[in-house]
């Protein structure tokens, strides 16, 4: 094929292209407006001036809390062995004259001889006295002697028998 | 018609990092929208295909914003846009823009000795091949006063060129077109 045209494109005729309705432009633009990010501009949560604040407030806050509770914390139930051998002599002897209606003469004196010996665990927790139940017959026939003698008696008959209880 | 504002301000609008940079987006949308549309189904055919490019184009608008410096006209660095978007979706596709085009760009006319023996298929698909072979600037305004029938004037809005240059620059385009359908025309 031969051509020699000048202006090959003034031959030519123009086809439309088709073009949507305004409805396909005003979705397009609302699509558009979908896929964009944020304006906002975002910032690392680290870079953000109180973020360090924060997290110094937060510190002093668990630091506090613990030390709080480990200082409000319940004694654990304990089993506290009392050293007995710490107290001495005179502090029981002490006591015991605070509280000498308590006590039998004879009782006392056994038992105050026997001080040296008590060693004793002490339950705090229960507030129980863990005491020998090892009694000797002795003491039994005490128990038995004294069962319906009030005490009052006796300390009256100790007093008008003017007896001392150091003798023993 | 909602009256849009000129060109300095929808870019001032656009480099800004609030609310009033969406809508600066909105007035190019706006103003741009149309003819992007029919630029793009030129080289693409299908009304889906140009859907897909046209919003890849604005959001690369919104993405790049920053590298418009005002260099060139706003339009003219949204057709370059248009334009390497189009062509990255026909590599991607595997197809050329001169191939199954259903939808011919031209054909001749009654009077012409080519009509009846090249089909208008053949001569659109030419026709596209030697206008995506032209430098930008030439195929800008040759699609733009070809195809859109702008006058002179209304694309030195669009390119910030002079009536004069943009003259020169299109017979040139044509000259380079019909060199390229004669040869087509004379195998």
């Amino acid at each position: 094929m031969n051509t020699n045209e000048e202006h090959i494109i003034d031959e030519l005729k123009k086809g439309t292209t088709p073009l949507p309705g305004d409805d396909y432009f005003a979705q397009l633009k609302q699509s558009v407006f979908d896929k964009l990010e944020p304006t906002v501009k975002i910032v690392p949560l680290y870079r953000k001036p109180w973020f360090l604040t924060a997290v110094a407030a937060s510190v002093a806050v668990i630091i506090s809390v613990t030390f709080l509770f480990n200082g409000n914390e319940k004694p654990q139930p304990a089993v506290v062995t009392v050293d007995w051998n710490s107290v001495s002599r005179d502090e029981v002897l002490a006591y015991i004259d605070d509280n000498i209606e308590d006590f039998e003469a004879e009782a006392l004196a056994q038992q105050l001889n026997e001080i040296p010996d008590w060693t004793e665990t002490v339950d705090l927790s229960t507030e129980t006295v863990s005491v020998p139940t090892t009694r000797s017959a002795k003491e039994d026939k005490y128990d038995e002697l004294f069962k319906d003698v009030d005490r009052e008696d006796i300390l009256e008959y100790l007093e008008e028998e003017d007896i001392d209880l150091e003798e023993y | 018609m909602q009256q849009l504002p000129d060109e300095a301000t929808i870019v001032s609008y656009l480099h800004r990092e609030d609310a009033q940079a969406r809508i600066a987006l909105g007035w190019i949308i706006d103003l741009y929208s149309k003819r992007l549309y029919t630029t793009i189904r030129r080289w693409v055919k299908t009304h889906e295909d140009t859907n897909d490019i046209l919003q890849e184009v604005f959001l690369k608008i919104w993405k790049n914003k920053h590298q418009f410096r005002g260099n060139s006209a706003l339009f003219s660095w949204i057709y370059r846009i248009a334009y390497n978007e189009a062509l990255q979706f026909l590599k991607k596709e595997h197809r050329h823009q001169s191939v199954d085009l259903d939808l011919p760009i031209v054909e001749f006319h009654h009077s012409s000795q080519h009509f009846g023996k090249i089909t208008p298929e053949e001569i659109s698909a030419w026709l596209m091949e030697a206008v995506e072979a032209l430098p930008e600037k030439q195929r800008f305004i040759f699609e733009h006063k070809y195809f859109d029938d702008l006058k002179y004037e209304e694309i030195a809005e669009l390119t910030g060129g002079t009536v004069g240059g943009l003259k020169a620059n299109y017979f040139h385009a044509v000259k380079k077109i019909e060199d390229y359908l004669k040869t087509k025309l004379n195998h």
